[in-house]
């Protein structure tokens, strides 16, 4: 899917297209998904739930996506982050008041993972993903198998100053994303 | 100041493994402008070399879960066309996003289709006093409904709840205290659908708002097995 399309997408679905819903939950479901199993221990149910929730949420809420390059998958998985953090809360409310009513000893209090650095690793995997080529090509020619842009431009066939310029776009749009995921804390 | 240093050599000094030194550390030290896009460069540089083989972690959901996605925005397409069409003016509040974010979607769509739903069918002399969104606490429960409503024949509790799939000898009902200690049962869920418990005032007074669902056993028992199926507060 090349940036075109990605803004196309988000531009749509900001405006209330269920075809461009489609398109999205198609591309980047397995990635909200995969995001969400990582989070919420089995049964798969829960996981399920949780990623059905995010979608549901992610309609309700069209109107706070800003479209542009950067946008999906980014407000996807703010979304995503927040139903899980909604499903950990649920749980230990129930967990609270079945203590509570059954004087029973404490269940297992479920903690989501604290494990940030990892999440910043899937976001940004998945915004590699989410770019087309050659721009994604190149960013993976220099950062992953390091080679120079000398390297990168002769391999490809590209002038110098095209690699340079993708590699800039590209660092620009990875650190953006990864701004946007950030942006809310987690309560 | 200096002149700009250009794009690419804020590449290359953003990916060199030193920091700048001389003219271009100069520059830097006294333009934001420079200074941000070598920042940004360079934050995207170190984000990207730690994701290096990470993979995506991708997984499919299974098709149920695109089918119940699409059911639930159907359900909220025809909701918000029918309450256009009623009050023309601004949505109502549990519309708004912010909202969804508090309670399981499903739950509020099924509730909010349950009152439309159940307009021409109460009975002219029924008022509706409260109700409640009762939230799944265990696997395979689903989300249920409940509300009192008030008629020529006193109160009633009445709840929505589906079938449950799940093991047990039979389903109780009952109203536990906002103080969480104490309850009272008010009766044996039988039916797939709506079913009606006779209550007093007194007990709503009391606080008895908390609506609960249980799986409980044939055993010399009475109290509740602590087994809950769905939850939820009675809100006026």
């Amino acid at each position: 899917m090349s940036v075109d399309e990605v803004v196309l997408i988000s531009e749509e679905v900001s405006s209330g297209s269920r075809d461009a819903f489609a398109q999205m939950y198609d591309r980047w479901s397995p990635l909200v998904h995969g995001f969400v199993r990582r989070k919420v221990a089995p049964p798969d149910a829960d996981a399920e739930d949780v990623t059905q929730q995010v979608f549901v949420s992610a309609w309700a809420s069209r109107n706070t996506l800003v479209p542009g390059p950067t946008a999906l998958p980014a407000w996807l998985l703010l979304i995503a982050r927040r139903r899980v953090a909604d499903h950990f809360a649920t749980r230990q409310r129930h967990d609270r008041r079945m203590r509570e009513v059954r004087r029973t000893s404490p269940t297992e209090s479920v903690e989501p993972s604290g494990d940030t650095s990892q999440e910043d690793r899937l976001l940004v995997s998945a915004v590699l993903e989410a770019m087309s080529d050659p721009r994604a090509r190149i960013l993976r020619m220099a950062f992953y198998e390091d080679l120079t842009h000398t390297q990168i431009a002769e391999r490809l066939g590209l002038p110098l100053g095209t690699v340079k310029s993708h590699i800039r776009r590209g660092l620009q749009t990875v650190k953006d994303a990864w701004k946007e995921a950030g942006d809310e804390q987690p309560s | 100041m200096s002149s700009h240093l250009d794009e690419d050599q804020l590449l290359d000094l953003a990916l060199a493994e030193t920091d700048p030194v001389g003219d271009a550390a100069a520059h830097l030290a006294s333009c934001p402008k420079c200074t941000s896009t070598y920042d940004d460069l360079r934050l995207g540089s170190q984000l990207l070399r730690a994701a290096k083989g990470m993979p995506s972690g991708a997984v499919a959901p299974p098709p149920r879960v695109w089918e119940a996605v699409q059911a639930s925005l159907d359900e909220t397409d025809a909701t918000d066309a029918t309450l256009e069409q009623g009050s023309g003016a601004r949505r109502p509040a549990y519309l708004t996003p912010w909202f969804y974010g508090l309670a399981a979607v499903l739950v509020l769509v099924g509730l909010v289709s349950g009152l439309l739903i159940n307009q021409g069918t109460r009975a002219p002399s029924e008022t509706v006093v409260a109700q409640a969104a009762l939230e799944p606490l265990a696997e395979d429960a689903e989300s249920s409904s409940a509300r009192i409503v008030e008629s020529g024949a006193g109160l009633a509790l009445v709840v929505e709840a589906p079938r449950f799939q799940v093991p047990s000898d039979y389903l109780e009902v009952w109203l536990i205290n906002e103080d969480l200690e104490r309850m009272v049962s008010v009766g044996v869920l039988d039916t797939d659908g709506s079913q009606q418990f006779p209550i007093t005032q007194r007990m709503l007074d009391e606080g008895y708002r908390i609506v609960d669902i249980s799986r409980e056993q044939f055993d010399d028992d009475s109290t509740h097995s602590g087994d809950s199926l769905v939850r939820g507060e009675l809100a006026t």
